[in-house]
């Protein structure tokens, strides 16, 4: 499956192996899930989520504000 | 598919825990964390005027915001907000904006302070060739957070700092060896209070940031947006380590945190930390030193 995935202001195409989660895809992507949030399809969702063909992925990055 | 104890459809996945929570589930359950977190360590007392710290970002802002939703059903405990400009090129002008409209739409008071009244310049100009910003901006905000505080005849001065913030300090001052300053970590500290100091309180300590930063987003507070273009140091280091570490072994940030408060007793006693004794005899304000670290960095020729 393909899935568009918007990072840090960048929008890119990625091919996952069917039955791929989120987690799967921070972890291709070399992203520790513990610095962004997940949106799949405009909506929050867990990491553990499965991701379909043709999903919009936002990964929202969360930053230190002092 | 996976579900919310409650059935709806889950937006978290707590590793550490192992559940799943819906948006209504999640938020309710940030608002018993940070409920319980007051109560046990006594952090709001009858009688308390609060000072949040607001920097406008989504640690402060969602402090706030808890600390406004909780004392709705108080009527003897009030609430201020204080922001600081430090003078920080483009941002902080913007996370200003938020900490503004955020105050006007909780109808709590906001007062703002800047290192330009207080010291004569503004940070950019004062750390120009210096690569240690983080140093004079810290230093020079906790200070005049501590003044405006007690200024405004603050009790308690509440501050954002989340479990990964606490956790990422106690790994830093370790390893520099800053014991004095370990020992002065908290869910409360400062108290009681030596004359001049305004305890300062914790209340966000034992939420990660992970989860600080969705309950900003689900509740439309200022959430992650730009990051301060200085922020460098040995902090940003260890946060990627310890963000490793929680992947390899979830609860690692706990862990470390609350065996650290276990033996925060001991390293007080061991550093004998008194807190400090006199004022500073240039700015008059409170230190444990003849002349303050403010001072000493903003203040000298
Ligand atoms: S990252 Fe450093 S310079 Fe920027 S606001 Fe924080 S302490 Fe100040
Ligand atoms: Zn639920
Ligand atoms: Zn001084």
């Amino acid at each position: 499956m393909k899935v568009q995935v918007t990072y840090t202001g960048k929008t890119k195409s990625l091919t996952l192996k069917e039955g791929s989660s989120a987690q799967d895809l921070l972890e291709e992507m070399g992203i520790n899930p513990e610095i962004v949030l997940v949106k799949q399809n405009n909506e929050i969702v867990p990491e553990t989520e499965l991701l379909s063909d043709k999903d919009k992925i936002d990964l929202i990055l969360i930053k230190r504000i002092v | 598919m996976t579900k919310c104890k409650c059935g709806r459809k889950p937006v978290y996945f707590r590793r550490y825990e192992g559940h799943y929570y819906c948006k209504c589930c999640f938020l309710s359950m940030i608002e018993k964390k940070f409920n319980k977190t007051v109560g046990k360590y006594r952090l709001v007392q009858n009688g308390d005027h609060i000072v949040v710290g607001l920097s406008g970002g989504k640690d402060s802002s969602t402090a706030l915001y808890l600390m406004n939703r909780l004392l709705q059903k108080r009527e003897n405990v009030s609430l201020t907000a204080v922001s600081i400009d430090e003078g920080i090129g483009t941002y902080r002008p913007k996370t200003l904006e938020l900490a503004k409209k955020l105050c006007k739409d909780l109808e709590v008071p906001h007062k703002l302070y800047s290192f330009q009244k207080e010291f004569g310049k503004p940070l950019d100009k004062k750390i120009k060739g210096s690569k240690d910003a983080c140093t004079f901006c810290g230093v020079g905000r906790r200070y005049l957070l501590n003044k405006a505080s007690r200024e405004l005849g603050a009790t308690k001065l509440c501050v954002g700092h989340n479990l990964d913030d606490e956790a990422q300090s106690v790994l830093m001052n370790l390893l520099r060896g800053d014991l004095l300053r370990a020992g002065r970590m908290g869910t409360i500290t400062e108290n009681p209070a030596p004359k001049g100091f305004i305890p300062r309180i914790k209340p966000l300590r034992f939420i990660p940031e992970k989860e600080t930063a969705l309950y900003a987003i689900l509740r439309g507070l200022p959430s992650p947006g730009s990051e301060c273009p200085n922020l460098g140091g040995l902090r940003p280091e260890i946060r990627v380590f310890l963000n490793e570490m929680e992947q390899k072994r979830a609860g690692t940030k706990f862990a470390l945190l609350e065996s650290f408060d276990k033996l925060s007793p001991f390293v007080q006693k061991a550093v004998q930390y008194k807190g400090p004794l006199t004022k500073c005899k240039k700015c008059k304000e409170p230190s444990s030193k003849e002349v303050c670290k403010t001072c000493e960095l903003w203040k000298s020729a």
